[in-house]
């Protein structure tokens, strides 16, 4: 359904170029929610805002291709972009408060979403409005429809904007980052009305996270990024069980649990790459423990690619020569 | 039993909500007769969602906001009333590690002159001198020494979190107050910190008073943790007590909202929380978590009249802590 190949996005600054996506790969099928996990910087929103189009008017240099339902995204340009958008992919935000407008009632700004693609007056479209904030669980939607976002909570903003996103039923629902400003009990709210709308209208979700919990919970594939690429793509099972990027594996030794003894955490050395000015080899090779183990400097001079023929995937040097050791202590 | 470090007892913050012409129209009750003790050596964790009161409580107990009631001992000394030079004393005992160090490092301050300003501003001279306090400070926290000349900016999140450490550590305090000192930081770097505060402890014997909203991460910086709700503690314990068998609703039903990595642990017991915190200023009579407490609907009548009249206490502050919950309602 959505094909992103080898997409490289580079932003001119004062200080050079700085490379936010170095050839990412991703596949989507309909109706299958993937999960796209990476610390701050790896390109995770960058991603999603490159499918969105929301480079189009930027100095942002743009290659590699996007596909969807066989179109190709990169090559359209604005005017038709915009069909697109919100009709056929539809975009949550982490910060509601930010992404809509203080001036105009909730109604009026789903029913705005509505009108952009379906010729209807303004009363029907707010009738429309009203029952999509019904749908994503907002009590007394008649009402409430005429409230302005300030009034809303943080988590009924979040309600608001996903009855946004999906007013014109799109087959892609892109989520970034939507539950990070939330408190965690918020947060099981919103993961659940997603999943629960998911499974009655069967649209494919890319959901940007930085949080595995909510990954495991949520998604049946898990894209693991790092420095603007795909490091490891996989299964949430196989990511859980049988990490195969060193990163991976490091992820989630220093991630702090709620269950098991282990007092202690194992932290990633160093800290995330520069992307101004990024090693030929492998991006992780400076942070990585089994890059050693890899003759002949492979990992310094190399970037290794990714076998995305397969299930279960690397970019690794050591993953691929079978190098790597057997998997992490499995954590209780 | 030792005299605790620290010993609050029934300790309140309320802030004036100013009416028409100047007049006491209200309070915000941020923090509302919340009782703990510290001992030497060992960590407290607050926890709790936003607008719970633990930074409050942070903030009062650092004496940056005067409590408006209560009692605050350090050694058994009563420290509520200090002012001027007794204030400034108990400031050199007492540190604080802020949530952002972005905002809460001097940018135009080189950050050697940024963690020897407590010792200057306390005039305090080191034997060696501050410079050499300060390459010590800077190597203790996993800085190097000669990058004292360098600025804030030109340091990563993390780094810049140590910076704050060793600022906080400067004075050999025998608290730091730690604010969400993790929670900016991506999961990789959040483990290099979390270790770091612990070796600290372990090699000084320093107190923390660690607050957080991530469940996990106090699960594995404390040794007894305060689950903190509308500015009461709803339950207190040993950290090994509350995580392993937590008894008051609103500690099973946060900790039940934590998305797990576990994916075969799921659906032992999802409890879901409706609606949203009610507001500080008027919170619900008696017990304030009633109005969502998954337990207080199933229980009869009489019962729940005593839920929202008398205010419940003790380490788990609930009338009726062995009573069922309720199941969580459909999805959608």
């Amino acid at each position: 359904m959505l094909s992103v190949k080898d997409l490289s996005v580079r932003f001119p600054t004062d200080d050079g170029m700085v490379a936010a996506l170095n050839g990412m790969d991703l596949q989507l099928h309909r109706g299958e929610t993937v999960g796209l996990v990476g610390e701050s910087g790896s390109g995770k929103s960058v991603t999603s805002q490159a499918i969105m189009g929301l480079f189009k008017e930027s100095k942002a240099e743009i290659s590699g291709e996007i596909s969807f339902e066989g179109t190709d995204l990169l090559a359209l340009d604005e005017d038709r972009m915009r069909a697109f958008r919100g009709k056929k992919i539809g975009m949550i935000f982490q910060d509601p408060l930010s992404a809509m407008h203080p001036f105009y009632t909730v109604g009026s700004q789903i029913g705005e979403a509505y009108r952009v693609h379906n010729k209807v007056s303004r009363k029907a479209a707010k009738q429309v409005a009203i029952d999509m904030l019904g749908r994503v669980g907002i009590p007394d939607p008649k009402n409430r429809a005429n409230s302005y976002p300030h009034e809303f909570s943080g988590g009924m903003r979040q309600r608001a904007m996903i009855a946004m996103a999906l007013v014109c039923e799109p087959e892609l629902l892109i989520a970034d980052e939507p539950t990070t400003a939330l408190d965690v009990t918020v947060q099981a709210q919103i993961l659940d009305l997603i999943s629960g709308l998911q499974a009655e209208t069967n649209s494919a979700v890319i959901f940007v996270t930085h949080d595995l919990g909510v990954v495991a919970q949520l998604c049946q594939r898990v894209v693991v990024m790092y420095g603007g690429q795909c490091v490891e793509q996989a299964s949430v099972r196989q990511i859980f069980t049988s990490p195969s990027h060193p990163y991976t594996r490091g992820l989630m030794a220093s991630m702090p649990h709620l269950t098991g003894e282990d007092d202690r955490l194992t932290p990633i050395p160093g800290s995330p790459p520069a992307l101004l000015d990024l090693p030929p080899g492998c991006i992780f090779a400076d942070r990585c423990d089994v890059a050693a183990l890899v003759p002949g400097n492979r990992c310094q001079t190399e970037r290794p690619q990714l076998l995305s023929t397969s299930e279960h995937a690397a970019r690794c040097h050591a993953h691929e020569m079978g190098l790597l050791p057997a998997t992490i202590k499995a954590k209780a | 039993m030792n005299t605790p470090l620290l010993e609050v007892s029934e300790l309140r913050k309320h802030f004036p909500i100013k009416g028409a012409f100047g007049r006491t129209a209200g309070a915000v009750k941020a923090v509302d007769s919340v009782s703990f003790t510290l001992q030497r050596g060992t960590t407290l964790g607050l926890v709790g969602e936003s607008g719970c009161g633990k930074s409050t409580t942070g903030k009062v107990l650092m004496r940056l906001l005067d409590p408006t009631s209560g009692s605050i001992k350090l050694d058994g000394q009563e420290i509520s009333s200090f002012k001027g030079k007794e204030l400034n004393a108990f400031r050199r005992r007492v540190q604080m590690v802020f949530q952002n160090p972005a905002s809460s490092l001097n940018p135009r301050m080189s950050i050697g002159a940024a963690i020897a300003s407590p010792m200057v501003e306390q005039g305090i001279r080191p034997p060696g001198g501050v410079t050499a306090r300060v390459h010590d400070l800077m190597d203790r926290v996993g800085l190097r020494p000669e990058h004292a000349n360098r600025f804030p900016h030109e340091f990563s999140g993390g780094q810049r979190q140590r910076i704050g450490i060793a600022r906080a550590l400067a004075l050999d305090p025998d608290v730091v107050i730690c604010d969400e000192p993790v929670s900016a930081l991506d999961v990789s770097v959040q483990a290099q910190v979390v270790n770091l505060l612990k070796d600290i402890q372990r090699d000084t014997g320093i107190s923390y008073i660690f607050i957080a909203h991530d469940l996990a991460v106090v699960k594995h910086m404390a040794d007894e943790v305060a689950v903190m709700y509308l500015g009461k503690i709803m339950e207190q314990g040993p950290n090994k007590r509350i995580f392993a068998d937590p008894r008051h609703p609103y500690t099973r039903a946060l900790l039940s909202a934590v998305p797990s990595v576990d994916l075969d642990a799921a659906l032992t017991e999802r409890i879901r929380l409706g609606g949203d915190l009610p507001s500080p200023s008027n919170p619900p009579s008696g017990c304030v978590f009633r109005t969502r407490c998954p337990a207080h609907a199933l229980l009869p009548a009489t019962q729940q009249s005593r839920c929202a009249s008398e205010v419940p206490a003790g380490e788990v502050a609930c009338h009726f802590p062995a009573a069922p919950l309720a199941v969580p309602a459909a999805r959608g």
